[in-house]
């Protein structure tokens, strides 16, 4: 989750989130490099008291002025398209789950291999425990096998919801009526929490998301413990 | 009228005494007195586009110099840092680490189960 102060994005936890934070470093390398140039001019123009007084027209200037950015965005835009085909990939998914957004909470439900549905709902701060993220955490988390590549389908059930979690580089509108789908693989162990990313009503910031990625035999402990509970 | 002499090499004559009224004042240095050579010309035209010249080089210099920075000190370790985490990265042994500290709902730690 987010630490206090911080500024930079997450550590990621899945494939794509990393390409994500590569390619924003990239991004950043053309942003230093402009906003350099510009301060240094800004800065000598300043200072300057030279002027051209037959100055009429610059058809030179304009061409470079023109060419140049329009090279900067090529360079920019085309691992922008790769990263956003990427995201788009879906390698052979192992496992499916639908999540529903409903006001005020998500539910999950897991029915490829099991018959296991559950609601999700936010912890209120009188139930946290010591250690535990205010507006964070959730009484049922969404337990999912490291390592795997999952497809997780977004719907709602009442209004516009986004199931959010940005260690994962995952957002996604849930819209009534459609079923978007998502790639997900968390490449290490650990908890990831994500908030609603679309407004939807009075408790639109109580609605989180907290995934659990442990390995596939824990995974299948859990979903034998989710059945036997039912 | 009194003289002011400068104590330089240019005064042939000494100073005899230090008293005041000994002072001799002499004109300054002309330009008979100055070695032959000659000034250099300044620049009479062209003094926008060369400020530009030189300005626009070291902005280029500047800017590409903090760019090469960022890429070299934040962009290519954070790369490393990633590789090197996940080159020997033990899934189990993380994960007992994280569910010993009860970080996991669906699993508990061992010391919980022995307290209950």
């Amino acid at each position: 989750m987010a630490t206090p102060a911080q500024l930079g994005l997450m550590d990621a936890a899945s494939p794509v989130m990393e390409e994500m934070i590569y390619f924003h470093d990239h991004v950043m390398l053309v942003l230093i490099l402009i906003t350099c140039l510009i301060f240094y001019s800004m800065l000598v123009l300043m200072f300057s008291k030279y002027i051209y007084r037959f100055l009429t027209d610059g058809h030179v200037i304009e061409t470079v002025w023109t060419v140049i950015p329009a090279i900067i965005l090529v360079v920019v835009a085309l691992p922008s398209l790769k990263l956003l085909y990427l995201t788009d990939e879906l390698d052979n998914p192992q496992l499916t789950i639908k999540s529903v957004g409903h006001q005020w909470y998500w539910s999950y439900e897991y029915t490829d291999y099991y018959d296991i549905e559950f609601d999700s709902y936010m912890l209120p701060i009188g139930d946290l425990v010591g250690g535990d993220a205010r507006l964070l955490e959730v009484d049922n988390r969404v337990v999912l096998p490291v390592d795997t590549s999952v497809r997780v389908l977004v719907t709602a059930a009442d209004v516009i919801h986004a199931w959010t979690v940005p260690a994962l580089g995952l957002k996604m509108d849930a819209v009534p009526g459609r079923l978007n789908q998502l790639a997900l693989q968390c490449s290490r162990v650990g908890t990831f929490y994500g908030q609603c990313s679309e407004i939807c009503g009075a408790n639109h910031s109580f609605m989180p998301i907290v995934i659990e990625a442990v390995p596939v035999d824990v995974f299948e402990s859990w979903c034998d413990g989710m059945l036997d509970s039912d | 009228m009194s003289d002011l002499r400068p104590p330089s090499s240019l005064c042939p004559e000494k100073r005899t005494s230090l008293s005041p009224l000994n002072f001799h004042v002499f004109p300054a240095p002309t330009m008979a007195d100055v070695p032959a050579g000659r000034l250099p010309k300044p620049q009479m035209r062209g003094l926008l586009i060369s400020h530009l010249k030189k300005h626009s080089a070291i902005a280029l210099v500047f800017a590409m110099g903090v760019t090469l920075a960022y890429k070299f000190a934040v962009a290519d370790p954070r790369k490393r840092n990633y590789e090197e985490f996940y080159k020997n990265y033990d899934v189990k042994r993380e994960f007992e680490a994280m569910k010993e500290a009860g970080v996991f709902h669906s699993a508990r730690p061992s010391w919980e189960s022995s307290d209950d």
